[in-house]
């Protein structure tokens, strides 16, 4: 045994022993955490995201708030630390539940993510405000920052050289504008920008990931604003089933909310029922694929819903043919084709 | 997830006792992991909660495999990648009411910076040091937590402890 190896085992010993004088919770906790998370997903989930972030943003090193309506609201990360403090401030929601979606990208990315901010403008999405993350490998340099800038009543505007001078502006002083790749995606509720600098060619996401980085931060940017509404249904492909609940999020991408006695659903469903647990004993032979279709229209993406009506899907016209589902430990069904695919932070499952 | 938890209402006795020996065998180990894993005292047990409620929900199938336990540690590493989700576990450790006693016991200062070296080590080579060491798993078992090849493994051990060494300023030939 080398020197080396004593410190380890010395050092994993200590941590057993102070980890047995903790006080363990009864495994009816667990039970108990479950029907919790059951009661309500939506607002579990936000709840969830807004008290620890609110935690957050009082926890860490660093924590700057200015409360000015239309300043932002910035917390900054520099390692767990144990300072509290009770949660209050609801501006942080934003970002805190924008970093949730926006964060385990960077892995994908390959960034070490020394240091991460969060901002969040007090002024609410819907009224031009913005919420921004960013994380930043310090040995490296590289960074990766997601800004969503909502559009005020009346601001919508399509042009594509006005959403990106929306894009610069709110990127503005806050990240390395040359060499950097970067995604726009503009839809009916705002500005979308993803945007990389200072990574490596070799672990530089490419533009398709960037894409669908930008369109999973499409979606969560709609739940933060409280849109479900088919605004925009007569623009739904006849092909689409029929009884759906949908939003449209950008040209050629929808989210659809299949009601539970929907064939569509119903057949999803049975996939999802049948084995969508990780297959860790037995990888090779419990993994099957499926093409899903729906009239000449691919799915492409399949996540799992906080609404009622179970589950949300999105189609994006003549892309795929072939759907990955994807564990997502706190939803439920998955992500297929997005930059979480390959983060260790999912289970990919392919059902048939 | 909506449809998988549904049959998960009523849960019968045999379901409910053989998951508390399995989280009563398992749990001190696992806490462990997440500590060492993500530093954090207070989200320790949080993170490490979080991933025997994913066992919970799916424990009808997840109780038929050889070692549900590595199922467990594979959701934990896997998680403990994430700052967010280090930092939000913390966060709702401390935001509970009495969360001090349930922070994990600060450790010796030699054996914290051992730890808080590994932890500057790439996932992979610090969740297969952390297997290897805490968890005392062989090479064959931490393959299969982090799915990866028995050969993959024992490069990250060898480059981990390589890099060990050279951060604490140990001589190289003391890993031979």
């Amino acid at each position: 045994m080398t020197m080396l190896d004593d410190r380890l085992d010395r050092a994993s010993t200590d941590v057993r022993r102070v980890v047995d004088r903790i006080p363990a919770s009864p495994a009816g906790s667990v039970a108990a955490r479950h029907r919790r998370r059951r009661a309500g997903a939506v607002s579990a989930v936000v709840a969830l995201i807004a008290g620890s972030l609110l935690g957050l943003g009082l926890l860490t090193e660093g924590a700057t708030r200015d409360v000015a309506r239309g300043e932002p609201v910035s917390t900054t990360t520099a390692g767990p630390t144990t300072t509290s403090s009770s949660p209050s401030a609801g501006e942080v929601v934003e970002a805190a539940v924008w970093a949730e979606t926006f964060l385990p990208s960077v892995v994908e990315v390959g960034l070490d993510a020394d240091s991460t901010e969060f901002h969040a403008t007090m002024k609410s999405l819907a009224e031009g405000g913005w919420v921004w993350a960013t994380a930043r490998d310090d040995e490296s340099g590289s960074t990766l920052t997601g800004v969503f800038r909502g559009f005020a009543p009346g601001e919508y505007h399509d042009d594509e050289e006005w959403f990106r001078q929306i894009a610069d502006s709110t990127l503005a002083g806050r990240t390395v504008g040359d060499g950097a790749d970067r995604a726009i995606l503009g839809t009916e509720a705002g500005v979308i920008v993803i945007e990389s600098s200072g990574v490596s060619a070799g672990t530089a996401p490419d533009a398709r990931s960037l894409d669908a980085l930008a369109n999973q931060m499409a979606f969560t940017a709609y739940q933060l604003m409280g849109l479900t509404p088919p605004q925009t249904q007569e623009q739904l492909e006849p092909t689409a089933p029929a009884e759906e609940d949908w939003i449209q999020i950008a040209p050629d991408i929808w989210i659809a909310f299949v009601p539970e006695d929907d064939a569509f659903g119903d057949q999803l469903r049975l996939w999802l029922k049948s084995d969508l647990v990780p297959p860790v004993s037995a990888p090779s032979t419990d993994t099957r694929s499926i093409t899903l279709r729906a009239g000449s229209d691919e799915v492409v993406l399949v996540f799992g819903s906080p609404r009622s009506s179970g589950l949300t899907m999105v189609w994006q016209d003549g892309e795929s043919k072939t759907v990955d589902l994807v564990w997502n430990h706190d939803v439920g069904v998955g992500i297929a084709r997005t930059p979480y695919r390959d983060s260790g932070l999912v289970d990919v499952i392919e059902v048939p | 997830m909506i449809v998988d938890t549904a049959k998960r209402s009523s849960p019968d006795t045999a379901f409910r006792q053989s998951f508390e020996t399995f989280y009563d065998r398992e749990l001190k180990a696992v806490i462990g992991l997440a500590f060492v894993l993500s530093g954090s005292r207070s989200g320790a047990e949080d993170l490490a909660q979080d991933a025997f409620l994913a066992a919970y929900r799916h424990w009808d199938r997840i109780a038929g495999y050889d070692d549900p336990g590595a199922w467990v540690r594979r959701v934990v590493a896997n998680r403990a990648v994430s700052r967010f989700r280090r930092t939000a576990a913390e966060a709702r450790a401390l935001l509970r009411i009495g969360s001090p006693e349930r922070l994990v016991p600060e450790p010796v200062a030699e054996s914290d910076e051992i730890w808080r070296q590994v932890r500057r080590l790439p996932n992979r080579q610090r969740q297969a040091i952390a297997l290897r060491y805490l968890d005392r798993r062989s090479i064959a078992d931490i393959a299969s937590i982090l799915q990866c090849s028995e050969n993959t493994v024992k490069t990250h051990l060898l480059r981990a402890k390589q890099e060990l060494a050279r951060r604490l300023q140990l001589d190289e030939e003391e890993l031979r």
